[in-house]
């Protein structure tokens, strides 16, 4: 979460302001300021476009919930942002993450499945496709810690797992995810 | 959280991952929008409380302003003259209607303070044949008390230290006045009032925790609760106990909606397998208490297995969310005294009593949504809704509230009266307004 660390946003302050009084259109327009790149987070974390699509709906809904606590401390787009990431981790904390041995997972059968599902043909779109069909563990260690910059002792805390989890998961993911790409020639 | 550059691993596939994702925004459906807008709040409104109140005060300084004598008494309608009662050290004034003759000439009154006379003279400039000069006496306080008023104005606010004054010419000494005495019966003289009345209803109480296991059976407190709504209908039976106090008794219906969420963590072990020894799909039975403010429910709900690959571990917890529908019918009967100001048409009261709630039934609607298990060994929907009949307990709750009447006839009128009622855990607010019959 790199871009969180802006020192105040009257503009997203004053936004959230009008958000937080229930005014429609302001809550329409944060909707529409922020939709695009919080639902590329949720892509990147859900298993499927429909299950983006919910998280991205009961994450929004969160926000002009809470808005009110926001005081205008960082970026707007950074704290929107930060609700996105929870919702999604809680969601998924319902879910047993799947401990699964690297030779267990068929390469294959990923690589199939994402080519039919491929979001678009830009490179963005097909990493993001390749990331869906990971399996859960992995794909949120390496959301949280490789793109998210989260470090292993808060997706420790944030997972409830252990610093060694987190730490074996990551390996195991990015030792899964350079074979993927190497397949598809993504990655030079 | 730290900066990317400080990645001790950091590599080339770190780095072409984040470039590429880390500003990732495909574009979002549309549609999505709606389904937001719909789970928002509505935007505030202006408080109806607040609202009422203001209307109330209203009504009460309109009410003190206008001379209720002028409404009820026999005078304003016999002879159209009339006093202004003042202060001692103001001049008294007379206020005459247009077709009164001497109007202009009346205006011109001597200072009562200044000339300390008992009886002053108005002088009417046109002459009009058959009214001789008008006579007004001041009548001193004790006069007031001692004659014998064709005017029942023991009800009446004073005003300051004069209290309405008499015009002695009215009833001897003017010839050409005739006072005419209307029989006006006070409504004050009807004991009996009946109200039919209506009102939406708001109950709030807070989401209560609860101990996991409460009495060896697992309990699990609401997280998110919304304000109940519903309707209240009913009559309402008054007693006058004197010109301000009214003891009023009454049966209302009420009828409430409350969706309120909770959230179960079970595991399998807290059920009981009801297919054990069957190679196929296994099916539990759970048990458990939904607590939702004071009232607690039994819920029993079966979740079959999917997949009897799938072996979930029997201690391992998983989630169920649940969101509940509680729909009640209660009978109130409360009982409040009231107390009136004001005279004539518009009248205010504030009352203070209690509300005695006896159940009748509530339909409790639970939904669980086990997306939370669908990785686990569950299935979308194999869920049902289930629905449950209890019968609540009885409760004694407190009520204020303050509210105005208006008399559209002698008998009948019309009542707004908001009250304010609440108990232990649990606050409301109810908009009654209703017809009413006085007997």
């Amino acid at each position: 979460m790199a871009n969180t660390h802006f020192l105040t946003d009257p503009d997203g302050l004053a936004l959230a302001e009008a958000c937080r009084t229930g005014n429609r259109q302001a809550q329409r327009d944060l909707w529409v300021r922020y939709k695009n790149r919080m639902f590329g987070v949720c892509l990147r974390f859900a298993p499927s476009r429909q299950e983006a699509e919910d998280l991205l709906q009961e994450a929004f809904v969160k926000v002009f919930r809470d808005i009110g606590h926001y005081r205008g401390e960082g970026s707007l787009e950074g704290w929107v942002r930060r609700i996105v990431v929870r919702t999604v981790i809680q969601h998924f904390q319902k879910k047993r993450f799947d401990i699964q041995p690297l030779e267990e997972l068929d390469l294959e059968r990923v690589l199939l499945a994402a080519e039919q599902d491929s979001l678009t043909d830009d490179e963005s779109g097909r990493l993001v496709t390749l990331l869906q069909h990971l399996p859960p563990g992995f794909r949120t260690v390496l959301n949280l810690y490789i793109i998210e910059e989260y470090s292993h002792e808060e997706i420790a805390r944030e997972l409830n797992i252990s610093i060694g989890t987190s730490k074996s998961q990551l390996h195991r993911a990015k030792a899964f995810m350079r074979r993927l790409l190497a397949k598809t020639f993504l990655l030079l | 959280m730290k900066p990317i550059e400080q990645y001790s691993e950091y590599n080339g596939l770190e780095k072409h991952l984040h470039e590429n994702l880390h500003q990732y925004a495909p574009e979002a459906p549309e549609h999505l929008w709606s389904g937001i807008e719909a789970q928002l709040p509505r935007q505030r409104r202006r408080p109806v409380l607040w609202w009422w109140l203001s209307m109330t005060v209203v009504f009460f300084t309109i009410d003190y302003r206008f001379d209720p004598v002028h409404k009820s008494n026999t005078l304003s309608s016999a002879v159209p003259l009339v006093i202004e009662p003042n202060l001692r050290k103001y001049p008294v004034t007379v206020n005459l209607p247009d077709r009164f003759p001497g109007k202009d000439a009346a205006r011109e009154l001597a200072d009562y303070q200044n000339t300390g006379a008992e009886q002053t003279s108005v002088a009417t400039s046109g002459t009009v044949p058959g009214i001789p000069p008008l006579t007004v006496n001041i009548l001193s306080a004790e006069q007031l008390q001692t004659d014998n008023d064709p005017l029942d104005l023991s009800g009446s606010p004073s005003f300051g230290t004069l209290p309405v004054k008499e015009i002695a010419g009215l009833h001897s000494a003017t010839p050409g006045f005739p006072l005419i005495n209307f029989p006006v019966k006070s409504a004050r003289t009807r004991h009996w009032t009946v109200e039919m009345g209506a009102a939406p209803v708001w109950i709030w109480q807070p989401a209560t925790g609860a101990e996991m296991h409460h009495g060896g059976q697992s309990t699990f407190a609401e997280h998110q609760q919304g304000p109940a709504f519903g309707w209240q209908k009913g009559f309402t039976l008054g007693y006058r106990l004197g010109a301000r106090w009214q003891v009023n008794a009454g049966l209302n219906r009420r009828q409430m909606t409350q969706l309120s969420s909770h959230t179960a963590t079970l595991r399998l072990m807290d059920g009981i397998c009801l297919n054990a020894y069957d190679p196929g799909p296994k099916e539990y039975e759970f048990e458990y208490a939904l607590q939702s403010g004071n009232e607690q429910s039994n819920v029993t709900v079966r979740i079959a297995q999917v997949d009897s690959v799938s072996a979930m571990p029997a201690d391992e917890p998983f989630m169920l969310d649940m969101r509940t529908l509680r729909r009640s019918t209660n009978w109130v009967l409360p009982l409040t005294i009231r107390c009136y100001f004001g005279q004539g048409r518009w009248q205010g009261f504030v009352q203070v009593g209690g509300q005695f709630n006896l159940p009748a039934q509530t339909i409790i609607q639970v939904d669980h949504f086990n997306e939370a298990c669908m990785d686990l060994c569950f299935a979308t929907g194999r869920i049902p809704r289930l629905e449950l009949v209890e019968r609540g307990q009885t409760a004694l709750a407190w009520q204020l509230g303050a509210g105005f009447g208006y008399a559209l006839t002698p008998r009948w009128g019309i009542s707004v009266d908001p009250a304010f009622f609440g108990r232990k855990g649990q606050s409301g607010v109810s908009l009654n307004a209703g017809l009413q019959y006085k007997f």
